[in-house]
């Protein structure tokens, strides 16, 4: 080539091109300047709220000292040296998500729990758990097992609908149809013929019942087979009967912390049972599921022997140490590398608690922080700044957000399966689908306050439900985020290789299949990511929340249908407290308290999301 | 701190979520207390057991306007706090909507249903007229004068407009929100009609907005409950107000108490009748809330004026004789 280096420098001198140089570098620093703007903002944002909740100003050279020493050294020190090594570093993430995730799993259990009691809760466990769990038992002794899993399900939904509601959803509908048919002369004056209870018993045994009967039918199935007709009409009646005569009273004269352990310990240890038995034996797994159980009891039995109440320490130790031991457990017993990247989170957590303890021994004088355990543990005061706390609203924000979860998800999900793998493409069906999803994508960007319009129509007016109750909270922030979950799930479907379905159907499996065992394991984690985004939304919304008019001050609410109390409402009502610490300190406070909560939310989902690309590979 | 979580758990709060389903079957404008100009009211929802020891149980629930806010919260605070609370077994549960937001949200729409609120005066409150701290032209005015700059039908421009001596600057004007009680009693007792009011000023609920808005111009004119004023003194200047060609009398919890004042105004709770016969926890909350109403820390802690003790004794009657005659 005959262009040197010396005469392209020559022809970058030259004048016109010189200029295109510079056109270019211009247009690289508007760019450069317009990512900025938004960090820079957001950092400025930060920066203040943190100065006004922490008070970093207020803390002496030597409390800086300690910091540093105890907490930010050993932390990176600790860093530096895993990442060098991979099995260690691997190690270390394995530990951090075990430690933090547990806390935060169990600490959010915990709050809500003990404001729902534990009782009621245990009640629908059981009862939602014990047909599918006799059912599967049965399917492995007959040897067709082709029916369990379509009668688990039916089974399931059919004892989840009748304890979480049938009551509650059955006689709201009634209002609602005698009022739609009110007006109609003649109708409008006729009585139900049975009594609204009985009807929920009938269809609460009979609609399982049938629906197995006419799967049984379809399938031409075995004489033995039928045997699950009367298992089924029977767990569904005992169901229904067993929750208000029998189960119930027997429940509640449990101690709490013996329904805790039923609650939190036992699911627990049944699933660290079966999670040992798909890597090792089963006599492994039975000694790994006693040694939680027995551990549960040794904590209770510890706390009773002090005399403390041993509910939240059973919680934390099934969500939080048993993780724990068995990261920990499996790294040693199945000697793995890098063992020693399972100290990160308690060279942490040590510093922290060092620190805590030297700060008070040389009495160091701290940050002047508003960010206090009053306002984490304590109940609103609204005279006292120094007194206000926020754990009510904390735990119904917990509440909303994960019933919304609840709720939202299988919609979401289901509704993007149906429109990525089963709605037709042409025809008129086609165009159906094709308006359905535009309008999906429209609903995403409808402003929140007006899906609070919607909440209050429907749930404060049709169906006639206490204003502002857990329910109709989380339900209208679960349609606010439903547009986003669909589109993102979609998304993550169509991800999803056509090559891979293409082999899967070359197999010999059907679409039910392909669906379960291929496109959805690699949809997951586009899925989950999706969901994040929408739940983060969710929980700092306020406007839809006003408009269904959740109370500003209250208790923690005590179910799905007490009064919701929600973080967002409390930040925005103290901004508009007379007193000024509650309009500076108070709410930058409470602002990062949402932002905490937020980010731990976005951290535990994306665990769950690491956790399934890891299993792909 | 942490224990009183840790061993707060009780039966009570495994009933709460089965009795939940209860709840719901209380139906439309039955289920719900409110209160009105002040604010106020409420009512239970859920069953009392009347047995010796005075067990409540089921929700209050107040809504109403942010001038009486701090003492319905505090009061709820006292009446059913799990940490403190008198009778933590209640659900107390507040709103803020404004007290005609929260009057007509909880009465309007029974009408029909034959519901008439009941209301008790609680306490009262010295309508504080702010301006600008670099408002030097303007000490005192008199409430007519402030009438002149609000009402619709003379609705100066400048300040210059209303008194010559005063700069020839256009008015930057902050009050209340239309469903606030003290824009009610704002546009009658100054302006002279009930919901009469200039459109072109900065409506708002939030008290801070107004104390912030006025700060910030120099011409700023606004209005503000006391207890706003109080807690944040060096914001804003508070004008004394006189009446006709009396004195200028400056805004003060004592003048607002003897009168002298002339836009001290009353603040009220209401409640729900056909609630009250029925629910011993809404009754033992009026109750309660007339009883507070005379403690000290409502001036000392909040900034309004207390009741009286009469004023107490009379509200206390006043309850007993609707409870006997509605139940």
């Amino acid at each position: 080539m005959a262009t040197t280096p010396e005469t392209a420098e020559r022809i970058r001198r030259d004048g016109r091109f010189g200029l295109k140089d510079l056109k270019g570098k211009a247009f690289e620093g508007v760019l450069i300047a317009a990512t900025l703007v938004g960090i820079v903002a957001l950092f400025v944002l930060f920066g203040y709220m943190f100065v006004d909740a922490v008070g970093p100003l207020a803390a002496s050279a030597e409390w800086y000292l300690l910091f540093f020493a105890t907490l930010v050294a050993p932390t990176s020190a600790f860093a530096l040296y895993v990442r060098r090594r991979p099995a260690a570093r691997h190690m270390n993430a394995r530990a951090f998500a075990a430690v933090f995730g547990g806390l935060a799993i169990s600490l959010a259990a915990w709050v809500v729990f003990d404001a729902t009691g534990p009782h009621g809760l245990l009640l629908y466990a059981v009862l939602a758990s014990i047909s599918p769990l006799l059912i599967a038992g049965y399917g492995k002794r007959v040897e067709r097992s082709m029916f369990v899993g379509p009668a688990m399900v039916v089974t399931t939904l059919a004892a989840i609908l009748l304890t979480l509601g049938t009551e509650v959803l059955v006689f709201a509908l009634f209002d609602v149809i005698a009022r739609l048919v009110g007006w109609l002369p003649v109708v409008g004056s006729l009585q139900l013929p049975v009594a609204p209870a009985l009807l929920v018993t009938a269809i609460s045994t009979g609609g399982p019942t049938i629906a197995v009967l006419w799967y049984l039918r379809r399938r031409r199935a075995s004489t033995r087979t039928y045997l699950l007709v009367p298992v089924v009409a029977g767990i569904s009646g005992l169901g229904t009967a067993g929750l208000d005569f029998w189960l119930q009273p027997t429940v509640d004269l449990l101690p709490d912390w013996l329904a805790y352990l039923g609650l939190v310990g036992l699911p627990v240890a049944a699933f660290v049972a079966v999670a040992v038995a798909r890597r090792a034996n089963v006599r492994r797994s039975l000694l790994a599921g006693g040694a939680v159980v027995a551990g549960n009891l040794a904590v209770g039995g510890l706390a009773l022997a002090v005399s403390v109440d041993p509910s939240f320490w059973i919680v934390l130790f099934s969500g939080t140490v048993v993780p724990v031991g068995y990261v920990v457990g499996d790294a040693i017993i199945a000697k793995r590398e890098g063992t020693v990247g399972l100290l990160g989170p308690f060279v942490l957590l040590g510093g922290v608690l060092f620190g805590a303890f030297l700060e008070d021994v040389i009495g160091a004088t701290g940050p002047d922080s508003w960010l206090t355990p009053t306002l984490l543990l304590n109940s609103w005061n609204g005279l006292d700044p120094a007194r206000a706390g926020a754990y009510p609203s904390i735990v119904g924000s917990i509440m909303i957000v994960s019933v919304m979860a609840l709720l939202s998800f299988p919609v979401g999900v289901g509704a993007a399966i149906y429109l990525e793998e089963y709605a037709p493409d042409t025809g008129m069906a086609g165009r159906f689908a094709n308006f359905v999803e535009i309008n999906i994508a429209n609903l995403a960007g409808v402003p929140s306050v007006v899906y609070g319009l919607l909440g209050l129509a429907l749930f404060n007016n049709a169906l006639d439900f206490p204003p502002g109750i857990v329910l109709s909270a989380s339900a209208t922030l679960g349609l606010l985020i439903l547009p986003i979950v669909i589109v993102s799930a979609q998304e993550a479907i169509r991800a999803v290789p056509d090559s891979l379905r293409q082999g899967s159907y070359g197999m010999g499996a059907s679409r039910w299949q392909t669906l379960r065992n291929v496109v959805l394991p690699e949809a997951i984690p586009g899925i989950l990511t999706g969901t994040i985004l929408a739940l983060g939304r969710a929980i700092g919304e306020t406007a839809p929340l006003i408009v269904i008019s959740v109370p500003v001050f209250g208790g923690s609410p005590g179910g799905l249908f007490s009064s919701g109390a929600a973080l967002p409402l409390r930040i925005y009502t103290s901004s508009a407290n007379a007193i000024p610490a509650y309009r500076k300190g108070v709410l930058a406070a409470l602002a990062i308290v949402l932002l905490a909560l937020m980010l731990t939310m976005n951290a535990v989902a994306i665990l769950l999301r690491n956790r399934y690309r890891t299993a792909d590979t | 701190m942490a224990d009183s979580h840790f061993d707060g758990l009780t039966r009570r709060n495994a009933l709460k979520t089965l009795g939940g389903a209860g709840a719901v079957a209380v139906a439309g404008c039955t289920s719900e207390g409110g209160n009105g100009n002040g604010n106020g009211g409420g009512n239970g929802n859920g069953n009392s057991t009347e047995n010796g020891d005075m067990q409540l149980s089921g929700s209050v629930r107040v809504s109403g306007s942010s001038t009486v806010f701090p003492i319905a919260q505090e009061v709820g605070r006292k009446f059913a706090s799990e940490q403190n609370g008198v009778h933590p077994e209640v659900n107390f549960e507040l709103s803020k909507d404004g007290s005609g937001g929260g009057f007509r949200n909880v009465f309007i729409p029974c009408e029909d249903n034959g519901i008439t609120p009941i209301g008790f005066q609680i306490a009262q409150d010295a309508l504080t007229i702010v301006v600008n701290n670099d408002n030097d032209w303007v000490d005192s005015m008199a409430v007519e004068t402030i009438g002149e700059i609000w009402s619709p039908d003379t609705k100066p421009e400048t300040w210059a407009d209303v008194n010559s001596e005063w700069p020839d600057e256009p008015f930057d004007l902050y009050g209340a929100a239309t469903t606030s009680g003290t824009f009610d009693y704002f546009t009658e007792a100054v302006v002279g009609e009930d919901g009469k009011i200039r459109e072109d000023y900065e409506g708002t609920e939030r008290d801070d907005q107004i104390a912030n808005g006025v700060s910030r111009n120099q011409y700023a004119f606004g209005y503000l409950p006391f207890a706003y004023y109080t807690n944040n003194p060096d914001s804003v200047k508070a004008l004394d107000v006189s009446e006709g060609d009396g004195e200028g009398v400056e805004p003060s919890l004592e003048a607002a108490q003897s009168g002298d004042y002339p836009l001290a105004r009353p603040l009220f709770f209401y409640v729900n009748d056909n609630k009250l016969g029925e629910k011993a926890t809404l009754q033992e909350f009026c109750k309660f809330y007339i009883e507070q109403s005379g403690e000290q820390y409502i001036a000392s802690d909040i900034g309004y004026v207390p009741s009286s003790d009469s004023r107490v004794r009379d509200n206390l009657d006043t309850l007993d004789t609707e409870i006997s005659e509605l139940s």
